[in-house]
């Protein structure tokens, strides 16, 4: 669209609060709302509510762990609790969390006014709070939650010893599809806003790397999330009407449960990891003033990790009686997965290398993510090894892994996206002491939590027990020290978050000096961003220190931000 | 809505001072405020929060709502409800060509619910390699004929469909609603017909594995049918609305995309459960 000048813009008419992010009109997060502002912040919100029951959850089961007989809970609900605890991270957490970031980062980042298809995305979201009451509620019904583990193998999942049709395992079951159902229409949305909304001149390789990696990771939604569903579909028939897919009992094949499980659930891993690479890939640049090191390579190497993704997932059944010429194949592939991420991880650390390092909260929660996901990566090769991994498969080395990528890394990156975009989207800054003191906590809780983990796993400590032999103890201990620690550093955070949304000091339109779509707008932007005067980008992303404008008339953009 | 809401008493005035040309397209009769989502919210907000001259809200809804009728005409307003669910855009969301998004999404969409099948379809092929008890005791096979006739109607109902697409592209919308409606007959044919063989059938869905699997792929595929005929119903009364077609035919497409869908998946289905019965 030409821009002839307007004589009046309407927008001068704007109150002194600005419009979306301020505390003053919060009933728009109880409503029905379509823009994908108030969407994202209404999943943070709810996303980091279960964050606490979760962790609630895991502090009862440190609590449990923290001497060698179960003594704190019974065992039978320890097991309800760690398929609880890792069904909210997950299902609860995590992946609604980084909905919240796709719905607030994608549309200002490509200079979209909101996503593709709003509604849908409205009714997206508000399956959420659906699915998680379902989950919520099966702690109340007779029996109990789910007890067979975050991965509901049978046929352990198509127990029902009470012989009631509605039990904690079909609710588990039911909130698993529904929220299926909400990330696949997600996943349309986010991935037709960035194929088809992006601002004149920004081509493929000018889209910042987060679309990138929310494309990608959406990718692998919309390819592995259908093939859970249909084994949960199967799963929920056998285990409510009868039926044998997976019973062996009556002619079923429980491993192919297993396969189905893990052809969405290893991706999965990949889903919450690449956006979180994409918030290292943009936080990076702009607290070590460079470009990014190899932008175009970090770009099409989330594509390499989809791919690979896809054809590594019988790495999790090296020990369920996988045929040998199987556990070879998917050790080759799992192996390969390094590259790509490889590949990520030497372009950060080159983007800081002799970068004039500005330690905010968010750098330091970026740093901290790399590193935990360095040491992630090694301990994740050494299980990708059959031999290795046929030791120390099912013992507490597995558990150590995966905490260390799934909160040391991919929760470090969320906190990080919240230090660095909180500003942007509620229009204030938050206290950078209150989160010095809540990395610092979270950095040693983490530590203390999951490495000795690892040990426990190495001397032979299986996982999912709620009792165990005295030699452990030491471990024990210290991870359930660091998962108290853990807990303590979330009230520097959410005292933070409330007191600096509340009254903290307004922020400026680009307070960290970054370039980007999103920083071209105001604090917080309005309902529709850029709406009819989008701008043409006419370089890439991360042109720090090179000089170069990103779009087309930029000072005309900047001006105006002074001007509010 | 204009009378019962305070910020679109402005645009009004506002629009008088800005020289926008052509505001809303002739068809496009919905006013002011309602056709943008982001201010609809706005409003409803204030107007559920009591604050009815809110003075933040009152300049929101007056910012969205001047670049929605701005920009309003330009879109296609033939959104249609069905682009991967009800909540895809109908109408001019943000005045951008949304059709062509809503055929984008639907083919997305498209492309991962032919996963689930590609899985159940996985699923069946390994089950009948490895299963010990296949065929439920007593059962020998499916009949084939009937369902080779019903086949052969499912299948000639996405030739039917593309008439009917081809007949709205020459604006023949007799004859789209003709063809359209012998679609849907077909489509209600070939599911009658999956009912009157379920009944017929001496085993049920706890009858072996061949049993469980018989009926998941076929009554998941037969949902599919029926949605397909559902929201062709949804597509033929929308032709009766003036002027439907002015922003293009992209529901019609989609639709026609499903049907086509659901013919494939039953080709692939039909060979797997009936022509396949050796073990």
């Amino acid at each position: 669209m030409s821009t002839t000048p307007i004589p009046f813009d309407p927008r001068a008419l704007r109150a002194p609060h600005p419009v979306p992010g301020a505390p003053d009109n919060w009933r728009r997060f109880f409503t029905f709302n379509t823009d994908a502002k108030v969407i994202g912040i209404q999943y943070i919100a709810l996303a980091l509510l279960f964050l606490l029951a979760g962790g609630l959850l895991a502090m009862i089961m440190r609590g449990e762990l923290i001497t060698p007989p179960a003594d704190l809970v019974d065992p039978s609900v320890y097991n309800g609790l760690y398929t609880m605890h890792g069904t909210v991270m997950l299902f609860l957490f995590l992946f609604p969390i980084l909905n919240g970031f796709n719905n607030l980062l994608i549309p200002p980042m490509i200079g979209a006014p909101d996503m593709a298809f709003p509604r849908l995305n409205a009714l997206a979201f508000w399956m959420f709070p659906v699915f998680g009451l379902v989950l919520m509620a099966s702690f109340l019904v007779p029996g109990g939650p789910s007890s067979s583990g975050w991965w509901a193998y049978p046929p352990l999942s198509t127990q029902n010893p009470l012989g009631l049709l509605v039990n904690g395992q079909f609710l588990w079951i039911l909130a698993v599809a529904i929220s299926g159902v909400s990330s696949i229409l997600g996943a349309v949305n986010f991935c037709t806003t960035i194929i088809r909304m992006r601002a004149p001149g920004m081509g493929w390789f000018r889209m910042p790397i987060f679309c990138w990696t929310a494309l990608a990771a959406q990718t692998i939604q919309l390819a592995g999330l259908p093939v859970l569903t249909a084994g949960a579909v199967m799963l929920l028939f056998d285990l409510s009407f009868g039926t044998s897919f997976f019973r062996p009992e009556g002619g079923g094949d429980p491993m192919l449960y297993q396969h189905f499980f893990w052809f969405y659930s290893h991706p999965a891993v990949y889903v919450m990891v690449l956006p979180v690479f994409g918030f290292f890939s943009e936080i990076f640049p702009v607290y070590a003033r460079k470009p990014l090191f190899g932008y175009h390579v970090v770009a099409i190497a989330s594509f390499g990790i989809v791919l690979l993704s896809l054809i590594v997932w019988v790495h999790h059944m090296f020990t369920s009686g996988t045929p040998q010429w199987m556990r070879h194949l998917f050790m080759v592939t799992t192996m390969l997965i390094a590259v790509p991420t490889g590949i990520k991880v030497f372009a950060w650390i080159a983007t800081l290398w002799r970068g004039k390092l500005w330690l905010t909260t968010a750098m330091l929660f970026a740093m901290g993510g790399v590193f935990n996901f360095i040491f992630a990566g090694i301990t994740g090769i050494m299980l990708a090894t059959v031999p290795v991994d046929v030791h120390v498969g099912n013992t507490y080395f597995v558990v150590g892994h995966f905490h260390t990528v799934i909160f040391s890394t991919i929760t470090f990156g969320v906190y990080a996206a919240i230090y660095h975009w909180f500003p942007k989207f509620t229009g204030r800054m938050l206290y950078e002491g209150l989160g010095k003191v809540h990395f610092l906590l979270t950095f040693v809780g983490a530590q203390l939590n999951f490495l000795p983990m690892h040990w426990a796993g190495l001397m032979g400590m299986p996982r999912r027990v709620a009792s165990y032999d005295p030699e452990f103890a030491l471990a024990n201990v210290l991870a359930s020290l660091g998962a108290f620690l853990l807990g303590v550093a979330m009230i520097p955070f959410l005292l933070n978050l409330v007191s600096s949304w509340a009254r903290g000091a307004p922020a400026p339109a680009n307070p960290w000096q970054a370039i980007g779509l999103e920083w071209l707008l105001p604090s917080p932007p309005p309902a529709e961003n850029f709406e009819h005067d989008v701008p043409t980008v006419i370089s890439g992303p991360y042109g720090y220190g090179l000089g170069h404008p990103l779009v087309a008339d930029q000072e005309r953009y900047e001006a105006r931000l002074k001007e509010a | 809505m204009t009378d019962s809401c305070f910020p679109s008493g402005f645009p009004e005035g506002i629009s008088s001072a800005v020289p926008v040309p052509d505001r809303r397209s002739p068809g496009q009769s919905s006013v002011g405020v309602g056709s943008d989502p982001a201010s609809l919210a706005m409003v409803n907000a204030t107007a559920s929060g009591g604050a009815f001259a809110d003075a933040a809200s009152a300049a929101a809804g007056i910012t969205a709502d001047g670049i929605g009728s701005n920009l309003g005409g330009s879109g296609g307003s033939e959104g249609s409800g069905h682009g991967g669910g009800p909540g895809s855009g109908q109408g001019t969301e943000h005045g951008s060509p949304h059709g062509g998004y809503n055929l984008t999404g639907f083919l997305i969409f498209l492309a991962s619910e032919s996963l689930i099948f590609a899985g159940l379809f996985a699923a069946y092929i390994v089950l009948k390699g490895s299963a010990p008890l296949w065929l439920p005791p007593g059962v020998e096979g499916l009949e084939v004929r009937e369902p080779l006739i019903n086949t052969v109607v499912l299948v000639s109902s996405s030739g039917v469909a593309w008439l009917a697409e081809r007949a709205l592209h020459r604006r023949q919308l007799g004859r789209f609603r003709l063809w359209w409606l012998l679609t849907m007959a077909m489509g209600t044919w070939f599911v009658v017909g999956q009912a009157r063989e379920w009944m017929g059938l001496p085993f049920g869905l706890g009858d072996g594995v061949f049993g469980a699997c018989f009926y998941l792929l076929t009554g998941f595929h037969g949902l599919h049918v029926i949605t397909g005929v559902l929201l062709m119903a949804l597509m033929l009364w929308r032709s009766f609305r003036p002027g439907n077609y002015d922003g293009g035919e992209a529901g019609v497409t989609a639709v026609g995309l499903f049907w086509h869908f659901v013919d494939v998946i039953w080709i692939v289905l039909f060979a797997l459960l009936y022509l396949w019965q050796a073990r």
